[in-house]
């Protein structure tokens, strides 16, 4: 019995007036030792007087997690640039050493198609401005290019049917969107304004396709360390095809020249945005773009070239264009 | 090298067509979806209506002076503006990754910085859509490799270009 129990029991201040009933039962517990009193009783953990601290800077923790939380889910959320969806594509049985091999083997066109001055293609491309929310809707161009030897030119660039990520056509044409067959715009050049890098039409063999590449990607600057590479192969080719309709054994030509070099591999077969079919040719990145691989279509058939497709690898935040996301694409008729 | 040609006058032409865009309230461009013939003829009559004496000698054209000043409008179905360059609206400066102002284009206004051009790739055409002030193509160390003055443009551009400033 320690003093206050003690002292409870001496000094009972209702000994002289009558308690209720329960209060007298537990007083009578007390008194008697049936009841612990309170120092008796498991106290709960020290509390030390850093506790008010803790929780504080608890509260405070909480506090700036659910602000955070507030902000960002109030925050408009920026939408992604749409951009085609990539070229759906099946196994196939050809590999880069039988595509190599049948290009030896394989006849030439009986009646072949001729090279000719002047361009032309199709494609989309995408269209960036650093002031303005990306585009919601896909809209491809075509393009004619023509030029004459006296390096005066012309291009015109017409609208085409403005398309969903999987190449629907939206209806009716999206705000922001060009009437389909507008003419987005089309400059002249006058004689000597327009100075064109392939000067001289190119040759229809492997060997002299591949010297007339590399003569165009030496005036670039682009240093020779080793083989040339597919990619930068196909930069100068479809550079050339920016001024150029290359005939059957030219396309032939830069075919071969391309597989030929290192950084190339299969990837199997689609059918191209044009409804074509093709074999897919997976062409590592370059130098000269390094964030961008890229894919080569080609028609195993006729040794023509289909179409091709840049991919940025990373993508890029400031312009809300996802990894893995086609940049443009370009069909050869 | 616009679409929007001058036949003799040259000087007195731009003042005639900067003065018409600066009267109309909307552009002398037609919009994307401005196909309609009475929409060109309704620019033309503005135009007459606001600097008579003139001619119209073809569905978008308009001569003053016996021919000394001839104005030629977008023909309908064009959608780029008469101070535009390209598809570069009128006030920016564009990069393009194909030749002759074709391609995946990447487009500027401010002058702030050297603007990186890297995520359209390579560069081969460059327009300068600008009313005042050059725009210059830059390497990869600041080197100059191209002027383009305003209201101009490079249909093939060198290699090398990795930022554009003005």
């Amino acid at each position: 019995m320690d003093d206050l129990t003690r002292l409870l029991r001496e000094n009972n201040p209702f000994r002289d007036a009558p308690l209720p009933e329960r209060a007298t039962r537990r007083l009578d517990d007390i008194i008697s030792g049936r009841r612990e009193t309170r120092h008796d009783v498991a106290l709960p953990p020290f509390r030390s007087h850093r506790t008010p601290a803790l929780l504080a800077g608890v509260a405070f923790v909480v506090t700036l997690v659910v602000v955070a939380l507030v902000l960002v889910s109030v925050r408009p959320q920026v939408a992604m640039a749409v951009t085609p969806n990539l070229l759906e594509l099946r196994p196939t049985v050809t590999t880069i050493d039988t595509l190599r091999e049948d290009l030896v083997k394989s006849p030439l066109n009986p009646r072949p198609t001729a090279t000719s001055r002047g361009a032309q293609w199709e494609g989309w491309f995408i269209q960036l401005d650093a002031d303005r929310p990306v585009a919601t809707f896909i809209q491809p161009q075509r393009v004619q290019i023509a030029w004459g030897e006296d390096f005066s030119g012309s291009s015109r660039i017409v609208a085409g049917t403005p398309m969903a990520a999987d190449g629907s056509v939206i209806e009716p044409v999206p705000a922001g969107a060009a009437v389909p067959g507008t003419t987005l715009y089309e400059e002249t050049w006058g004689p000597g304004e327009y100075p064109v890098p392939f000067p001289e039409a190119p040759p229809e063999d492997a060997a002299g396709m591949r010297g007339y590449l590399d003569a165009f990607l030496a005036s670039l600057g682009v240093t020779e360390t080793g083989p040339r590479s597919a990619g930068e192969y196909l930069y100068a080719l479809s550079s050339l095809m920016q001024f150029w309709t290359l005939g059957d054994a030219a396309q032939r030509a830069a075919i071969e020249v391309i597989v030929s070099a290192p950084g190339i591999q299969v990837a199997g077969e689609t059918i191209d945005r044009a409804g074509r079919a093709g074999v897919v040719l997976d062409i590592a990145p370059t130098e000269l773009e390094p964030g961008y691989r890229t894919q080569l279509v080609i028609d195993i058939q006729s040794w023509r070239l289909l179409a091709v497709e840049r991919i940025s690898i990373a993508g890029d935040p400031d312009f809300h264009i996802a990894p893995d996301s086609v940049t443009d694409y370009t069909l050869w008729r | 090298m616009r679409n929007t040609t001058i036949g003799r006058g040259r000087m007195a032409a731009l003042a005639v067509i900067g003065a018409i865009a600066l009267v109309l309230g909307t552009p002398l461009a037609a919009s994307a979806a401005d196909k309609d013939s009475d929409v060109l003829q309704a620019r033309i009559d503005a135009v007459l209506a606001e600097y008579p004496g003139g001619v119209q000698i073809a569905a978008n054209e308009i001569a003053w002076d016996e021919g000394a000043v001839v104005l030629t409008l977008d023909a309908p179905g064009s959608a780029f503006g008469v101070l535009d360059v390209g598809s570069c609206a009128t006030g920016h400066y564009c990069a393009y990754n194909g030749y002759s102002l074709s391609g995946s284009k990447l487009s500027f206004s401010s002058c702030a910085t050297p603007q990186p051009t890297g995520i359209i790739g390579t560069v081969r055409s460059v327009a300068n859509a600008r009313t005042s002030g050059s725009v210059y193509a830059l390497n990869s160390g600041g080197g100059i490799l191209a002027t383009i003055g305003a209201n101009g443009s490079l249909p093939i551009a060198p290699g090398g270009i990795t930022d554009l400033s003005c």
